[in-house]
């Protein structure tokens, strides 16, 4: 061996610094570390943007021509309608790589991605039918978006309730993870055949939201959408962050991480 | 129809639910670390024990 | 010596393996004949219910029927699949499939193409005697047995997923059910709207177009997705 490489070897490894930060990640206590460092940050850009957007969108946008004032919903239910199917996708997404790289960090924000995901998709619901009782005159109609939304709650109960019912958290989030996957393929599917179904029986067919929408509304929609964002990546990781502490209480170094912190790191 | 209330209790939920899931991990992260420090207190006093 | 001669063995014989599992599991099913009666019953005993709660109106029984039908037999598909891999699971039969050499996925699709001849193709033969009682029009009960003859064996492919990521659970049936009924969504609204067209005179060639395309794209993918979660079960 030509001893030029031999020494290269001895070396600490030169890798991409992509790869390096992914191997990292998948190392518990420095993705605790790391992401503690700017999970605060994620919050205020959160708040910030919530107040901002919905100073705008309450407050400053004028009332709709058609609608009048009751088509303000659209800032909190287009947001949530938008990330529960964002969140669904990433979810799978994460569960993908947890089931070929076994990657135990993926497999923890997969799972923890599912209880905020259902979070949004239950205020969808909530305001879609809100919105449905002074236009449409009932709380509920089997509307294609209420209902698609409806099923896809019922997808996020799936992976959630297969999660808990198993007793081994790593196994778990496997077979979760190949739950959320079924699904995802699924989704598409879902979604049309409900959309086809509903114009097949003719249902009311009311669109929430117009055609054209005037700037003024449209940027308080925009940055409130891009807050949720915010949200879900500051909500997922404070709780991907309490998984870890769970599963590795024996290890010591969870140990270390809350005794060198100061109490108003902690929390 | 006046729509306020609609408008209000669509945020008042929406305001609950967020709330409820931000702060939810937060509570069982206390419990966790009460449970690291338990934990590792019966392992020193084990360990004293021995010794 | 040893090394050379299974892996030709075994290529010759992933046809007999899948046959063998086959005769094996309907062999089975066939010493327990009470056993093969009760999706059946439970299928018959539902949709009886149904005239009793809401009234013999005809015109009436007659507009709900494809959709009482069709979530009846939905229904029974999920009480039967959840004894699928039950006992192979609990006596270690599927830990000797994965050791066997032959491919996972061709061995589930052997159990449930086992399954649905059990469980599935007496559903679809009784409905003609369901349709007459929901007064479902004559012309439509031909595409009644087709939707379900297309769209049963769906079921249980999609079913078999849910399955393979509950056996070793204890009370897996109650969440077999929330994970499987969403997936099963489209299939429903698929074939009810095919007899439903039927009944009106309208052309439904197009949704029976659609259910056996569904019927092709499960057959190919919910094996491996079963034999994955099966994987993972055992693991």
């Amino acid at each position: 061996m030509n001893p030029d490489t031999r020494k290269m070897k001895t070396d600490r490894p030169r890798k991409n610094p992509l790869v390096m930060f992914i191997h990292k990640l998948g190392s518990p206590p420095w993705f605790y570390g790391f992401t503690g460092k700017f999970v605060p940050w994620l919050w205020a850009v959160f708040t910030v943007l919530t107040v901002w957007g919905l100073y705008l969108g309450l407050i400053k946008a004028p009332p709709d021509y058609l609608q009048g004032e009751i088509y303000r919903i659209m800032y909190i239910h287009v947001p949530a309608a938008w990330m529960s199917m964002m969140i669904y996708v990433l979810m799978a997404g994460m569960g993908f790589i947890a089931l070929i790289w076994r990657i135990r960090t993926m497999e923890i924000m997969a799972m923890n991605s599912a209880p905020i995901g259902a979070a949004f998709t239950l205020i969808a619901l909530a305001t879609g039918s809100l919105w449905g009782r002074p236009t449409w005159g009932t709380y509920w109609v089997w509307d294609a978006r209420l209902t698609s939304e409806l099923v896809l709650l019922f997808l996020y109960l799936g992976v959630i309730g297969l999660f808990k019912a198993m007793d081994e958290p790593r196994k778990a989030a496997r077979a979760a993870s190949l739950l959320a996957l079924v699904g995802l393929v699924n989704l598409p599917i879902i979604h049309f055949s409900v959309k086809w179904w509903n114009t097949l029986h003719q249902g009311s067919s009311i669109s929430l939201t117009g055609s054209k929408i005037d700037p003024s509304m449209l940027w308080p929609l925009l940055i409130m959408a891009v807050a949720m964002k915010f949200y879900y990546a500051a909500n997922l990781i404070t709780r991907s962050r309490v998984t870890l502490l769970q599963q590795d209480l024996r290890k010591s170094w969870t140990r270390d991480v809350i005794e060198d912190a100061t109490p108003e790191r902690i929390l | 129809m006046n729509h306020a209330p609609f408008i209000w209790a669509s945020y008042a939920i929406s305001t609950l639910v967020l709330l409820w899931s931000a702060v939810a991990p937060l509570i069982s992260k206390k419990a966790a670390i009460k449970n690291i420090r338990t934990f590792n207190l019966a392992k020193e006093q084990s360990r004293d024990a021995d010794s | 010596m040893l090394t050379e001669q299974p892996s030709e063995n075994i290529g010759g014989s992933m046809a007999a393996a899948f046959l063998a599992l086959l005769r094996r599991d309907l062999l089975l099913a066939f010493r327990r004949r009470t056993e093969l009666l009760f999706p059946v019953a439970f299928l018959l005993v539902v949709v009886s219910l149904f005239p009793l709660g809401i009234g013999p109106n005809p015109a009436l029984l007659a507009r709900i029927a494809p959709g009482v039908i069709w979530i009846a037999a939905l229904l029974a598909t999920v009480i039967a699949l959840d004894g699928l891999f039950r006992s192979d699971f609990d006596d270690g039969t599927l830990e000797q499939f994965i050791l066997s050499g032959h491919p996972l996925t061709l061995l589930v699709l052997a159990k449930i193409v086992a399954h649905w001849l059990v469980a599935g193709l007496p559903l679809v033969l009784l409905s003609p005697l369901l349709a007459i009682w929901m007064n479902l029009p004559m012309e439509s009960l031909g595409v009644m047995v087709l939707t379900l003859m297309l769209g049963t064996p769906i079921l249980s492919l999609i079913g078999s997923i849910g399955v393979g990521l509950t056996v070793g659970l204890k009370r897996g049936g109650q969440l077999l059910s929330l994970l499987v009924f969403p997936l099963y969504v489209p299939i429903l609204i698929v074939a009810t709207a095919a007899v439903m067209a039927a009944s009106d005179g309208l052309p439904y060639g197009a949704f029976l177009g659609l259910l056996t395309a569904g019927l092709v794209i499960s057959v190919t993918l919910a094996p491996f997705a079963a034999a994955a979660a099966l994987k993972i079960s055992l693991s």
